[in-house]
């Protein structure tokens, strides 16, 4: 008889790091806050920026190969906080919170000031439409934070303000939704990331509960796990959740600067606490300048204190193993491969 | 002059001082607490939640998570929102001592740590405070501590440490210590340094880290202060902290902060305080106490002194902008557009993170120019002429209560009273009644009544009275 038993925890190896502090655009990113992938492999980051008037093209979406590190494509744009309402050019950002892909390809991001899902086209990342109304009855949307499509197309939407779920066609037709403020079961505060995983079980970031919930796709509560604390198993803010296809769940612990793994029962597994990399795109901007080149060498612990996560926001994991996590204050994307240590023989 | 324990007028004036200022309703609130309870509650923040939701506004700025950037809107929205506003005046009281800037530091994360440190000492014990400044990386790299080595002293730290941080040059007419001292001050210091830092590129500022260096400190004898022995940092604080200097020193400034504008620090050999008997209260409770900031506080919160010192201090430009955000009530929340915060501090005359030297800002009348105070007033009257902030709003609604008329002079000073109890001289009062006089009869219960309060609040604001605090 031939089984396969898992004999020791997941690991981690570490491949590469992606990105630089880029204040504008190109080869980096800014206050980034959400990464989603296509099904060709390509990464989008949403940088939410800052209000600064100088760093105008702060808050986009970037668009890029994880191994190629080219830029292919850059869409969205920064409004001036005097212009952040109703009036807000189409396809423009104030606090954009996260990006989720269709079926099509199709991009929607969120924008948790302005209450709107904006949509932009596979190809160069055109505005195309948006919608959402601001408000807390039904199919009216307040502060946006994580989205996620189902295999149909459903955008899943979760509500920070209305702590709930709200669940939209792609053209913005309320379907069904669940959740409100507290800390019962199916009861949020202030939410934030979310998941879908392949049985279509959605997982919830619940965010000022310091816990992850987990739904059928109806909204049926199923299970939760986490409690407010640094110890294993406990959160402190956590913000985003990825779920792969061994059904593994990758919570990041935003406060606590770390990454936590999960089996499917909520079991805790192991934690992931970063080990960056100089980046290709940060390489560039280092060696331009020796000045800085030498401070690196003459940093104390630079390896220890570099390569550790600082402020995990969000995580994306592919059928391939691989595993990205996107750290707000950092820039950056720190890319790993899981090792699952398998037996295979007989027993 | 007796208070009662429930005076407003008297809280207005607490919470000016040992605050940024409150709205009418918080002070009522207050008032009936009572006065000797509320500073109590000032004195003790640890027993307080402070009354923010951090975690959402971090989230809603989400470069204040990691303080890579924004810090000085973080540490203004503290200020605007927190319960805890003796707490928060203290760090900026600090701030405004024992300075570094964000011009040569460079780093908004070391900041934070710095500011932290205010918050964690800025009630305790002096001679604590005089350590941790001394192991503060933005200090040591600021005043080039790290590069100060045995055998090859950079005086810098050591220098300002006795003059601007403790002591001062002189007290009554005489030199507080010698060019000798300041040498070996120095020396007690080498190898206290710094980590060598991550640079900011390519994924941002980091904190930096104090180190102890003992291959570079100098073991050798060292005589400070009439004392000798093989000193290190920790033994010179220890010395500095029981000079009657160091008294007088810490007592001038918490009085020119919360009771009276002094002379400015480097006058402060030749001219005495402007009220050396409160300045003696307080220098002997810092010897009773053991150095005890927060008793030293208490005493002096509790003085006639203080009790009777309305309007005797210049708002700062950063009194002036919190203290009018306070009022109005705005910036409760996060929202779009806080970096202008920052701006107007700055156009005022005081840039929060980067003081114009070592020495602080100059206060007092310093703060005034045509220039500063032409931004003072537009920025104040701006924000008290909109109707929709919810502190205006309570002031016309409260007005509106007195009933369907009233009378210029009780419009006058009502609404003073409401903004915090300000004392007009009578010829403004008089000049302001006038001005209403001109609009016709005031009746409450008309659409224009509310741009008739705003405009008198705008004349407020602009008057001469509304300067002090």
């Amino acid at each position: 008889m031939v089984t396969a038993t898992e004999i020791a925890p997941v690991t981690f190896q570490y491949s590469h790091t992606i990105g630089r502090q880029e204040v504008r655009s190109g080869n980096g990113f800014f206050n980034p806050v959400a990464i989603t992938r296509d099904d060709n492999g390509m990464l989008y980051v949403l940088s939410r920026g800052t209000e600064t008037p100088a760093f105008f093209p702060c808050k986009r979406v970037t668009v890029f190969h994880p191994d190629e590190e080219e830029v292919v494509a850059e869409f969205g744009q920064k409004v001036p906080p005097e212009d952040a309402d109703e009036t807000t050019p189409n396809g423009s950002f104030m606090w954009p919170t996260s990006v989720a892909l269709d079926s099509k390809g199709y991009a929607y991001v969120s924008d948790e000031w302005l209450n709107r899902i904006s949509i932009y086209d596979q190809e160069r990342g055109n505005w195309i439409g948006m919608w959402g109304i601001p408000g807390s009855a039904e199919g009216e949307i307040d502060r946006p934070a994580g989205l996620a499509f189902d295999r149909d197309d459903n955008l899943y939407v979760v509500e920070s303000r209305n702590h709930r779920v709200s669940v939209f066609t792609r053209d913005g037709q309320f379907k069904f939704g669940w959740g409100r403020k507290g800390t019962g079961d199916g009861e949020f505060d202030h939410p934030w990331g979310i998941e879908i995983d392949h049985n279509g079980d959605v997982y919830v970031a619940d965010w000022r509960n310091d816990r992850v919930q987990k739904f059928a796709p109806d909204g049926t509560f199923l299970m939760k796990f986490g409690t407010p604390g640094d110890g294993e198993g406990e959160f402190s803010r956590p913000t985003g959740v990825a779920v792969d296809k061994d059904g593994h769940i990758f919570v990041t612990d935003y406060r606590n600067d770390r990454v936590q793994v999960f089996r499917a029962n909520g079991s805790y597994i192991t934690t992931m606490q970063g080990q960056a990399g100089l980046s290709k795109w940060g390489a560039e901007r280092v060696y331009l300048d020796p000045t800085i080149v030498r401070a690196r060498e003459r940093a104390l612990g630079l390896s220890e204190r570099e390569g550790a996560f600082q402020g995990p926001i969000a995580i994306e994991v592919g059928d391939d193993g691989r595993v990205f996590v996107l750290e707000a204050p950092r820039h950056r994307v720190q890319i790993f491969s899981k090792q699952t240590a398998m037996f295979a023989g007989e027993l | 002059m007796a208070y009662n324990d429930h005076d407003i007028g008297l809280m207005a004036h607490l919470m000016r001082r040992a605050g940024f200022g409150a709205k009418y309703d918080e002070l009522e609130a207050r008032a009936a607490t009572g006065y000797n309870a509320t500073v109590d509650e000032l004195l003790h923040p640890e027993q307080h939640d402070n009354g923010m939701d951090l975690d959402i506004a971090e989230r809603c700025f989400i470069e204040w998570s990691h303080h890579t950037r924004g810090l000085p809107e973080y540490v203004a929205f503290r200020f605007i929102n927190s319960r805890n506003q003796l707490e928060e005046k203290m760090c900026l009281f600090w701030h405004g001592i024992l300075c570094t800037a964000d011009s040569k530091t460079q780093s908004y994360p070391t900041s934070y740590d710095e500011i932290e440190m205010f918050r964690k000492y800025g009630m305790g014990n002096f001679r604590d405070m005089l350590l941790e400044i001394s192991r503060d990386p933005a200090m040591i790299f600021f005043l080039d501590n790290c590069l100060s080595h045995k055998g090859a002293i950079n005086e810098n730290y050591g220098r300002e440490l006795l003059e601007l941080f403790s002591m001062g040059v002189g007290m009554d007419g005489e030199f507080n210590y010698t060019e000798d001292d300041v040498k070996e001050c120095a020396r007690a210091f080498t190898g206290w340094t710094i980590a060598n830092n991550i640079p900011g590129q390519p994924y941002g500022r980091y904190s930096a880290k104090f180190v102890y260096n003992p291959d570079d400190h100098d073991e050798g004898t060292k005589t400070f202060l009439g004392e000798t022995g093989n000193f290190d940092g920790e033994d010179v604080i220890d010395i500095i902290a029981k000079q009657p200097a160091t008294a007088r020193f810490i007592s001038r400034h918490l009085y020119s902060y919360f009771v009276a504008d002094e002379a400015q620090v480097p006058a402060w050999m030749e001219t005495p305080p402007r009220d050396m008997d409160t300045i003696k209260m307080l220098e002997d409770e810092y010897f009773r106490s053991g150095y005890d900031i927060r008793s030293m506080l208490r005493v002096l919160f509790h003085s006639d002194a203080f009790k009777n010192a309305r309007f005797q201090r210049v708002k700062s430009p950063i009194e002036t902008v919190i203290g009018t955000l306070r009022l109005v009530g705005d910036w409760t929340e996060p929202k779009p557009g806080f970096e202008f915060i920052f701006d107007e501090m700055k156009h005022m005359g005081q840039e929060i993170f980067n003081p114009p030297s070592v020495e602080g800002w100059h206060t007092g009348r310093e703060w005034i120019d045509g220039g500063t105070l032409v931004h003072r007033i537009n920025f104040t009257a701006d924000f008290v002429g909109d109707t929709k902030q919810p502190g205006v709003k309570e002031i016309i609604e409260r007005l509106a209560d007195q009933g369907p008329v009233i009378s210029p002079e009780d419009m006058v000073d009502t609404t003073c009273m409401l903004m915090g109890h300000y004392e007009l001289a009578d010829e403004t009062r008089q000049m302001l009644a006038a001005s209403l006089v001109k609009g016709g009869t005031i009746n409450t219960d008309t659409a224009e009544f509310a741009d008739r309060v705003s405009e008198l609040l705008q004349m407020i604001v602009a008057t001469k009275e509304y300067i002090y605090a």
